[in-house]
């Protein structure tokens, strides 16, 4: 087997979540389509360095992913204008209410703004630690916070009231 | 502590990421707070839900067929190692390199990259340890390397297309691209030589700051023939190699 091989061994079964994270965090399928080129070809590059063999592939393939995507994030950030508060109105949602997140999970999180969507996917998806996001967003941490906090409102009001619109592929 | 603050810095307390002194303090404020205590309750079920609901989204996920077959093409023929590794000889010239942009940087601390690049003195090699992805001289074994000057710029994308290697199987071209939206699409080349198409075998590409250096793999063009690069369909360059 040559390197390129038994590196798409293990590539091929992991390429379409890892499509899906780069689609999450970037918000669409084109970026998340260059992203994943990028990383891949970084992954490649290093797979020589991949320690824990086969077993380890995935989540190093994620890592690099999610590192190239913030990477895009950072600057893409950079240049939107911060035009919508961050602070929400309150919303009176009555706390024993039927959570029905599960498959619209993604369908609610697509409709956040950007600086939301980015934030909850991180944590929710990607399970990174607030401190970790902040420094991956480059953002300070009470920010990350506060977009978590308000994010986590918006969605908690969409997925109950089953107000999620759907929208093709951008 | 607030009602607010407590439910801002939630998240942070249900995975420990807080500092002893404010866990204390959100524990006993969700101890005396009824609306804080049921909020956050819900909030950690719906957080739980929310996760496990991406993730399944996420399993369910199934890569374009023509991603993946541009993934292909893009590994075909990429280089793990380094040039640096491949190169001894270039490790030694890099080395000796270094030791006089150290040298310069000490003095001037306020270079720009440009213009430590623009050096003469140190000339591209800086360019080439500042950018230290920057793609090495065409590496084909027995190749024939021609330096081209070419380029062609549309819609703030230049082209340019900088040195070809052609040895007895292999044809490769590099070219750079600068400024706009680089993806997939825009790097992908086509090459015509004499009205014909040559067969395109893959390519790899490495990006420092704005510009993507991007080496193409070809089927061997006998020499003499002009020949035409389109890359992305709108920027052409004609060369002879
Ligand atoms: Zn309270």
């Amino acid at each position: 087997m040559t390197a390129e091989e038994q590196f798409f061994a293990l590539y091929k079964p992991e390429a379409g979540r890892l499509y899906r994270i780069a689609w999450a965090i970037l918000g669409n399928e084109a970026d998340a389509g260059d992203a994943l080129q990028e990383a891949t070809i970084r992954a490649y590059r290093a797979f020589d360095q991949l320690k824990g063999g086969a077993a380890a592939f995935p989540a190093w393939m994620r890592r690099i992913l999610v590192n190239t995507c913030t990477q895009i994030l950072r600057k893409r950030m950079r240049v939107i204008p911060v035009g919508r508060p961050e602070d929400f109105a309150d919303d009176q949602v009555a706390p024993d209410m039927a959570l029905a997140v599960d498959s619209d999970a993604w369908d609610a999180v697509r409709e956040l703004d950007e600086r939301y969507r980015a934030v909850v996917v991180l944590r929710f998806l990607n399970d990174l630690q607030l401190e970790d996001i902040a420094t991956a967003l480059d953002i300070p941490l009470g920010t990350v916070k506060s977009r978590l906090h308000t994010a986590l409102k918006q969605l908690k009001e969409r997925l109950q009231t089953g107000h999620t619109t759907r929208r093709g592929a951008m | 502590m607030l009602c607010d603050q407590v439910q801002i810095e939630l998240d942070a307390y249900f995975t420990s990421s807080l500092p002893p002194e404010a866990e204390a303090a959100i524990d006993s404020h969700l101890a005396s707070c009824q609306g804080c205590a049921e909020e956050a309750a819900t909030m950690r079920e719906f957080g739980h839900n929310l996760s496990s609901g991406l993730k399944h989204w996420v399993d369910q996920g199934v890569c374009p067929p023509e991603l993946m077959a541009q993934l292909e093409a893009s590994i075909c023929g990429a280089r793990r190692q380094p040039w640096w590794q491949r190169w001894p000889t270039y490790a030694g010239i890099a080395g000796v390199a270094a030791v006089f942009l150290v040298a310069l940087l000490s003095v001037r601390l306020n270079f720009t990259v440009g213009q430590v690049a623009s050096l003469p003195f140190v000339g591209s090699l800086a360019a080439q340890l500042l950018y230290p992805n920057a793609e090495a001289p065409a590496d084909l074994p027995d190749a024939t390397v021609v330096k081209v000057d070419g380029s062609d710029e549309q819609n703030g994308v230049k082209l340019t297309v900088d040195q070809i290697a052609t040895n007895m199987y292999t044809m490769r071209v590099r070219y750079l691209l600068r400024g706009g939206q680089v993806n997939a699409r825009a790097i992908q080349p086509e090459l015509m030589a004499t009205n014909r198409s040559v067969p395109f075998r893959g390519l790899t590409t490495q990006t420092a700051g704005d510009v993507v250096t991007v080496t193409a793999d070809f089927d061997p063009v006998s020499p003499g023939q002009p020949i035409t690069l389109t890359v992305g369909g709108t920027l052409h360059v004609t060369f002879h190699n």
